[in-house]
């Protein structure tokens, strides 16, 4: 237990409620059927059971117990030995129909008694309230159970269909109040849990995303609401971290600031993943552990890749210097998928993480108006966790505009831009630095080529400069007058636009 | 006609088990705790006690402690039902089990008693 706290042992719930729930409680459990209020019961129950602490599971109007326990039984917590022994399933249903509400708080007084249990799971409190004569009767059901509990220092979990079919006494009467619901986005069901009322303590508010998976519920609080909390060092920034890549190392005044987050934009096939890759291997030659993070490119597509330009990607993973986590980017969910990769970097120690497609995170199902806000503490996370982050983002093949990403350019400290130029028939590719939060830079552009070494950076800008004028002349001459602040293809544009 | 006691609290399992158990012939008593089913077993004697282990009040593992304490109840036969791990004994039946399974037990159990 934590303080004075009954931990769930549910992994995110009880962050989600600061800690658990307050012993001798009386919490309410709501969601429709199917939504897992069942499932989390029972692991709460098996969970104490694992920590030595007796559960009675109640029931009023729900499956029957051998059926329930077979259901229960595909789940990594349950223990077959607890049932029967820390787990006690039992029915309440006949003292509620044969002696009424009384008949029933009797049961359940001499229950705890007998029992000495720390849960009392009752579910399908409903049926108690449709059997009282009153709402008083109802409120006085719960008064006397509350007192029951708050003298045996056991808390209690009623389940009950959606909130809103419930009478208001039930609510009033708990000390907390939590809803499960189910619902559709797109074609997939997202389940939600949220915390409607929590007396006597705070509590992380609004829906978080919960899965059920084989080990049972696993809750992911809002990636918003729980992480880049912490402030980054004041030193944290002051190491420079290489790519590995000649001139562009240079450009950089050494490298790219420790514990940052750098944006690749590139159109596709500019040599996004390339340079990550040589940041990853960079990093590995100085025994700093690495994580690519991708969604498009298989691993072993990946790691050919990596080989066909010398970097052992391959050894390295094996070695386990460099992690490789694919996640095919369909219907993810954000929460997860960021609880999944900050668990991945803590476990592996990861000081370089290479994010290969942000459109794998903003395409997750995160409710749209959160993508950018859940972004932002996530890659604050990383930095307060001394991560430095390279994340690529697509751009379109030819034209790029000022603006490619949305409001998660928020979080982007420095930005490196990789385009495709059409010189005469040939596409060439420059390289250029837009900004670099805190530090100099060559802003200049750079001609670089994809050879056998990887990614190599022509030492002058000359080569970008004559580029440019080549291209620049013929746009002017074939459609419109060249901007003369700039000679970037968008400028051009703008001013055919004109 | 052989009489059955089933201790059973979940109300609609015990229900369809007496009415099962009628159509084949046996009268059933039903009790919804072990307290209510040793009451019963000493008032009304059964031919067989069918009980749950996992019950209110007082399980089926003291009620069956009873029942053999008692000289009325002694030799009663038991068959207990659970969900639960304690199913290594002749007389326990798994749940949830198979209708010809219980109906066999039962058999058994009365022929020899």
């Amino acid at each position: 237990m934590h303080g004075a706290r009954l931990e769930t042992g549910i992994a995110g719930l009880d962050r989600i409620l600061d800690g658990g729930l307050l012993p001798g409680g009386l919490y309410l459990l709501a969601g429709c059927p199917g939504s897992g209020k069942t499932v989390l019961s029972n692991q709460v129950c098996f969970e104490l059971a694992r920590r030595g602490a007796h559960s009675l599971y109640l029931t009023l109007l729900t499956e029957s117990h051998a059926r329930m326990v077979q259901n229960t039984s595909s789940f990594a917590f349950f223990d077959r030995a607890a049932v029967g022994a820390s787990i006690v399933y039992a029915s309440a249903h006949p003292a509620l129909r044969d002696r009424g509400l009384d008949g029933l708080r009797l049961l359940i007084d001499a229950e705890i008694q007998r029992l000495r249990p720390t849960l009392v799971v009752i579910d399908g409190i409903t049926a108690v309230s449709e059997a009282a004569a009153s709402n008083a009767e109802f409120r006085h059901f719960l008064g006397k159970l509350r007192a029951t509990l708050e003298l045996h220092g056991a808390t209690a979990l009623l389940c009950m269909p959606a909130p809103e079919h419930d009478q208001e006494a039930t609510q009033t009467m708990a000390d907390g109040v939590l809803v499960l619901v189910e619902r559709t986005v797109g074609r997939r069901s997202v389940r939600e849990l949220s915390v409607a009322k929590f007396r006597g303590s705070t509590h992380l508010g609004g829906p978080h995303v919960f899965e059920i998976g084989r080990d049972g519920i696993r809750a992911y609080p809002r990636a918003e609401a729980i992480l880049g909390r912490g402030l980054v060092g004041a030193d944290a920034s002051q190491r420079r971290m290489r790519f590995g890549v000649a001139r562009l190392d240079e450009m950089l005044c050494g490298g790219l600031p420790s514990a940052s987050s750098t944006a690749i934009v590139g159109a596709p096939g500019s040599g996004k993943t390339l340079l990550g890759l040589h940041f990853l291997a960079a990093g590995a030659a100085r025994r700093e552990n690495g994580l690519y993070l991708g969604f498009y490119e298989m691993p072993e597509r990946l790691l050919g890749q990596a080989e066909r330009i010398g970097i052992p990607l391959r050894r390295l993973r094996e070695q386990g210097r460099v992690g490789v986590r694919w996640i095919p980017p369909y219907e993810n969910l954000l929460d997860p998928l960021v609880a999944t990769v900050l668990e991945e970097v803590e476990r592996r120690r990861v000081r370089r993480l290479f994010i290969d497609g942000l459109e794998g995170l903003t395409m997750s199902i995160a409710f749209g108006a959160r993508v950018p806000a859940a972004i932002n503490a996530f890659a604050n996370e990383l930095r307060v966790r001394g991560v430095t982050t390279l994340l690529s983002i697509e751009s379109p093949i030819l034209h790029f505009d000022a603006a490619p990403f949305g409001p998660e350019s928020a979080f982007v400290e420095n930005l490196i831009l990789l385009r495709y130029v059409r010189r005469r028939a040939q596409l060439e590719r420059l390289l250029s630095i837009v900004k670099v939060r805190g530090s100099d830079f060559d802003s200049s552009a750079h001609e670089f080529r994809i050879g056998p070494a990887g990614i190599e950076v022509e030492r002058s800008s000359d080569s970008a400069e004559a580029i440019l004028a080549d291209m620049a002349a013929a746009t002017s001459t074939t459609i419109s007058p060249m901007d003369p602040a700039d000679g970037s293809p968008a400028a051009a544009r703008r001013g055919a636009r004109r | 006609m052989m009489t059955i006691l089933v201790v059973e609290d979940e109300s609609d399992f015990a229900e369809s088990l007496e009415l099962l158990l009628t159509r084949h012939g046996y009268r059933v008593i039903v009790a919804y705790d072990g307290r209510a089913g040793f009451e019963k077993a000493v008032a009304e004697s059964p031919d067989l006690v069918l009980t749950d282990l996992m019950m209110p009040i007082m399980d089926g593992q003291e009620l069956i402690e009873r029942l053999r304490a008692h000289p009325a109840t002694r030799r009663i036969p038991v068959i207990a039902m659970s969900a639960s791990h304690q199913v290594d004994r002749a007389d326990m039946l798994r749940k949830p089990f198979e209708i010809g399974e219980l109906l066999a037990r039962l058999r058994r159990a009365l022929r020899d008693r």
